[in-house]
């Protein structure tokens, strides 16, 4: 008897910590929402979305550089990470030996565990200079932030693509041989294809991690409050908005920023769901 | 020969000439001197045990075994005059020649059509009037032309397990093969969609050869023209169906046969 009240208790113990983090999501939904959603109808949600200018000092918030500079960068970085997420994880799911295998992967997971000041250190002192004296402009660019932040993402696609790929029955691989497929014919034509939810669900993913991607951004893209037109052009991202201001903004200034965190809640989410909702098709 | 049969009662060459074939995984020694001829447009079933090297044997047929590590062959299997283990045997063409129905209906997660496509694809057709036309000939040669063809766009893993079946099959004769090696290919089977499988086999035997791997005696009974029996890697005997199922020579097919064992 005693024994049950304390299995009961354990476990009652262990789903309050379970729901912590329920909690906290709550929590802090909430309270992005109640601190950013005044500003959004006051300027009202197509000026916020839509308009040009974002003027602090003069009470005029609205987004749309950010926004665009947001979805630049994640672009060119997804330009710049998928082509070679998805050679390595068809690479090491589909070719490499176990040596190789046993290197190469915990070498590409490592990526994941660096600091993103230290990425964005590189970039500035490396990638920056590079790009000023060969290619133009004054180097703080999207073209940088891309490939920093194509680098920073390879991991997460390529490991869940390789999950994906590795998730497909060996029974397509012997299908596609016996009917006398090349290797790579098997993994193109067959295994692939299979995997393709899983694949394009890492993508999704992947996109939700370069556009949330904050410290590494500030240091490489420049910071304008410009709609870049040219991989050259300096930007701004939502996130570096929130990163750069909130150290002096106050009153409606900070609530804007708190706004510009509920757009940004809202893509990633969206992704997110995106994602999960792939994945679950896949499995079915 | 060890056990003295031979397939040739119908005056011509073997499309399969199996000679001395040893077969090791590892120390494994799972193919022991396998001789045996293969007659054109006849189904030959192989049975025995679970182990005694029968899926071995069919798989070294379109050396699916090379896929397997640490294993080696030795011996010879002439594929209409031609050593199959030959240093310049093309294994895709091989493959395409002689093709192979798993145990686990495994068609691809692409559509049916796609399915039918995917060898002649592999091996460069690439005109899609020619590949329309083989979707519809390789299914109706199945028998599923009639209730599939208005929904070729849907995906081949939705359907029903020995649709798939048959899918598979059909995705084989596609390629145009001689031989069709099937692993146990009922074995998933309910007994209904085993028999409709035999009958497409019999069917399947003007056009193709076919080798079967059996565990199902009456199965081998009903649909094959000669029977094999392994045992322990060793083909024990060998000879028309009718005859080793009547009157079998060794004392070991007897025992198999009459359920001794196995």
């Amino acid at each position: 008897m005693k024994q049950a009240v304390r299995e009961a208790f354990i476990s009652k113990i262990l789903l309050l910590t379970a729901l912590s983090s329920i909690g906290a999501l709550t929590l802090i939904t909430v309270f992005i929402f109640a601190e950013g959603l005044p500003v959004i109808f006051k300027t009202g949600f197509f000026d916020f979305i839509f308009g040009m200018k974002w003027k602090p000092s003069r009470g005029i918030f609205s987004i749309f550089p950010m926004i665009a500079g947001s979805f630049a960068v994640m672009a060119g970085a997804m330009l710049v990470s998928v082509p070679f997420a998805l050679c390595c994880s068809i690479y090491l799911a589909e070719f490499a030996g176990r040596t190789t295998r046993a290197i190469v992967k915990p070498a590409i997971e490592l990526l994941a565990g660096i600091p993103s000041v230290v990425y964005g250190f590189i970039g500035v002192t490396v990638l920056v200079p590079f790009i000023k004296n060969n290619i133009g402009g004054n180097g703080f660019s999207v073209l940088g932030c891309s490939i920093v932040l194509g680098i920073m993402v390879l991991p997460t696609i390529t490991s869940i693509s390789y999950d994906a790929l590795r998730a497909v029955p060996d029974s397509y691989r012997e299908g596609a041989l016996a009917l006398g497929a090349t290797r790579w014919q098997a993994v193109k034509m067959a295994v692939v294809p299979a995997a393709g939810s899983g694949i394009i669900a890492a993508v999704i993913l992947g996109m939700g991690r370069a556009i949330g991607e904050t410290m590494a951004v500030i240091m490489i893209a420049g910071n304008s409050l410009i709609i870049p037109l040219s991989p050259l052009d300096p930007v701004r991202t939502l996130t570096s908005n929130i990163a750069l201001e909130m150290g002096y903004a106050s009153g409606m200034h900070r609530q804007a920023l708190f706004a510009t965190g509920v757009i940004l809640f809202v893509i990633i989410m969206a992704l997110n769901i995106l994602a999960t909702r792939v994945i679950k098709r896949a499995v079915r | 020969m060890t056990n003295g049969i031979t397939a040739y009662d119908k005056g011509e060459a073997p499309i399969l000439k199996i000679s001395g074939l040893d077969y090791y995984y590892g120390d494994f020694h799972a193919l022991k001197s396998v001789s045996m001829d293969i007659c054109r447009n006849s189904i030959v079933a192989l049975i025995g045990p679970s182990g005694c090297g029968k899926s071995t044997l069919l798989k070294a047929l379109d050396r699916m075994s090379d896929l397997i590590e640490g294993s080696r062959v030795s011996g010879e299997v002439l594929f209409n005059g031609e050593n199959i283990f030959g240093a310049g045997v093309d294994i895709t063409l091989l493959r395409k020649r002689i093709g192979m129905v798993f145990q686990h209906p495994n068609p691809f997660a692409l559509s049916i059509a796609d399915n039918i496509k995917f060898g002649p694809r592999v091996h460069g057709e690439k005109n899609r009037e020619t590949l329309d036309s083989l979707v519809e000939s390789s299914l109706r040669a199945v028998g599923l032309w009639d209730q599939l063809k208005d929904r070729l766009d849907k995906k081949a893993t939705e359907l029903q397990a020995d649709e798939q079946q048959r899918l598979c099959i059909a995705r084989l004769v596609a390629v145009e093969p001689e031989i069709l090696l099937m692993d146990e290919p009922c074995s998933t089977l309910d007994p209904i969609a085993t028999l409709s499988i035999e009958e497409l086999m019999r069917e399947l035997k003007k056009n193709y050869t076919i080798i079967t791997v059996t565990h199902n005696m009456q199965q081998a009974a009903r649909v094959s023209d000669y029977s094999g029996f392994m045992l322990m890697g060793e083909l024990v005997e060998y000879s028309k169906t009718a005859d080793i199922f009547s009157n079998p020579r060794d004392k070991r097919t007897d025992d198999y046969i009459s359920g001794h064992y196995g």
